[in-house]
């Protein structure tokens, strides 16, 4: 038996937000610019009242609308988010209850960030190889936009929200392409921790304070702080040795994989990273100019795009790779061999 | 590395006339200097001289020649390993 991405579904909310409004608030940037400098041309953006946790039941809702699973069948949830519905409940048991999904399934929230979807990937596997699990709803679902401020063009160009609903489904197919997920290669570097950090609305900054500086404190909205040059760097010194080491780790050349899907932090950050791996273009995968970088779901919302475009066709060998906030990062390897493409 | 061609390169990424940045040019007095062109100038010496400068290390280059200095030094370093 073998683990299999079986379907994908993502969902993008209605606002948008585009270049020409986020140049207007600044005489340094035009709307080309940003375009040149991020590969980005438009974000999506939750609507007032509206969470992660929406987001996701509308991505789950059309992956069992495809007709790939049943409501029913789906023994457990995996969500990965870091804006919650709450501190607790953990929201993937209020999405058991949303959803329809039998009290008998397990669920789980789990926090991180852009490398989220391969850790998900690599959960998932684990329940399934173990036996504890057969149809896993993996969700990521992230509204980083509520925690940035207007006029924080830095992170406001960069990210938009969004979430994914992916079926990963145990395989019991032998045959050679039959899809499967594995090996996986993981990283994490705490001291990375102060570059990309949301430090209000949690307990640390409150545990520290004095009486006057934690009522402050709560009235300060929880904002997004991001060293762009540090999270740049962090990114070209790890994400080549990562896939260096899931090579090594599989026996596979660069050259015998057919498609790379990278965490789709920045256009241009893809671009030197591409150039700097000698990845040939037509094997890079880059779906991120309407919606930003979603966080947890760039990675399943460009997979997806990619199947539907025909740039992925089902039997070939991908290699996934997510790294950000943590800092974490992850590589997984991926036989494509989904259940539907539409 | 081609000292001469680094300027225009920097010109280029500032988006500059060639010939505005200079050796004892203040970095942070370019025109077009700003956190993009800051993420872009690490990609640059990255792509030209394989060296990945930290962050620190621009922001305590106050002209391009010392910036250039520190990327000597560290391209010093990665053959002397």
């Amino acid at each position: 038996m073998s683990t299999r991405i079986a379907a994908i579904e993502y969902s993008l909310p209605g606002e948008t937000l585009g270049n020409e409004t986020l140049a207007a608030l600044s005489d340094r940037w035009t709307p080309e610019r940003i375009r040149a400098k991020t590969g980005i041309d438009t974000r999506r953006i939750v609507a007032k009242g509206q969470s992660s946790a929406d987001l996701a039941v509308e991505a789950a809702t059309k992956l069992f609308e495809s007709s790939v699973v049943s409501p029913a069948e789906i023994d457990f949830i995996l969500l990965c988010t870091q804006t919650p519905d709450y501190f607790l409940p953990t929201t993937a048991c209020l999405l058991q209850e949303r959803l329809g999904i039998p009290t008998t399934a397990g669920a789980l929230d789990f926090n991180l960030g852009c490398s989220g979807f391969i850790y998900g990937l690599g959960l998932a596997h684990g329940l399934i190889e173990s036996g504890q699990a057969r149809n896993i709803l993996l969700l990521t679902a992230e509204t980083y936009t509520r925690f940035i401020g207007e006029q924080d063009l830095n992170v406001r160009t960069i990210f938009g929200d969004a979430a994914a609903a992916t079926l990963v489904q145990a395989n019991d197919s032998a045959s050679k392409n039959a899809g499967e997920v594995g090996p996986f290669v993981y990283g994490t570097d705490g001291r990375g921790a102060e570059n990309l950090i949301v430090r209000q609305g949690a307990f640390r900054a409150a545990a520290a304070a004095s009486e006057a500086a934690e009522t402050e404190a709560e009235s300060e909205p929880p904002r997004l702080f991001m060293d762009g040059p540090e999270i740049f760097v962090f990114t070209l010194t790890t994400v080549p040795l990562l896939v260096e080491s899931i090579l090594t780790r599989t026996g596979l050349t660069l050259d015998q994989i057919d498609r790379f899907v990278f965490h789709q932090a920045n256009g241009h950050m893809l671009e030197h990273l591409r150039s700097k791996m000698d990845i040939p273009p037509e094997k890079f995968v880059v779906e991120m100019s309407d919606c930003g970088n979603t966080v947890s779901s760039t990675i399943p919302i460009a997979l997806k795009r990619a199947a539907a475009s025909g740039q992925i066709q089902p039997g070939q060998r991908l290699l996934l790779v997510g790294f950000g906030v943590g800092y974490s990062w992850g590589a997984a390897l991926v036989r494509w061999n989904p259940a539907t493409i539409e | 590395m081609d000292q001469a061609d680094f300027l225009l390169q920097i010109d280029d990424l500032f988006e500059n006339a060639d010939g505005t940045a200079q050796f004892d040019s203040v970095i942070k007095d370019l025109p077009g200097w700003g956190s993009l062109t800051f993420v872009g100038l690490i990609a640059l010496i990255d792509d030209e001289c394989g060296v990945a400068i930290s962050p620190g290390e621009i922001l305590a280059s106050v002209t391009v020649a010392d910036l250039i200095a520190v990327i000597e030094s560290h391209l010093e370093s990665s053959q002397a390993a």
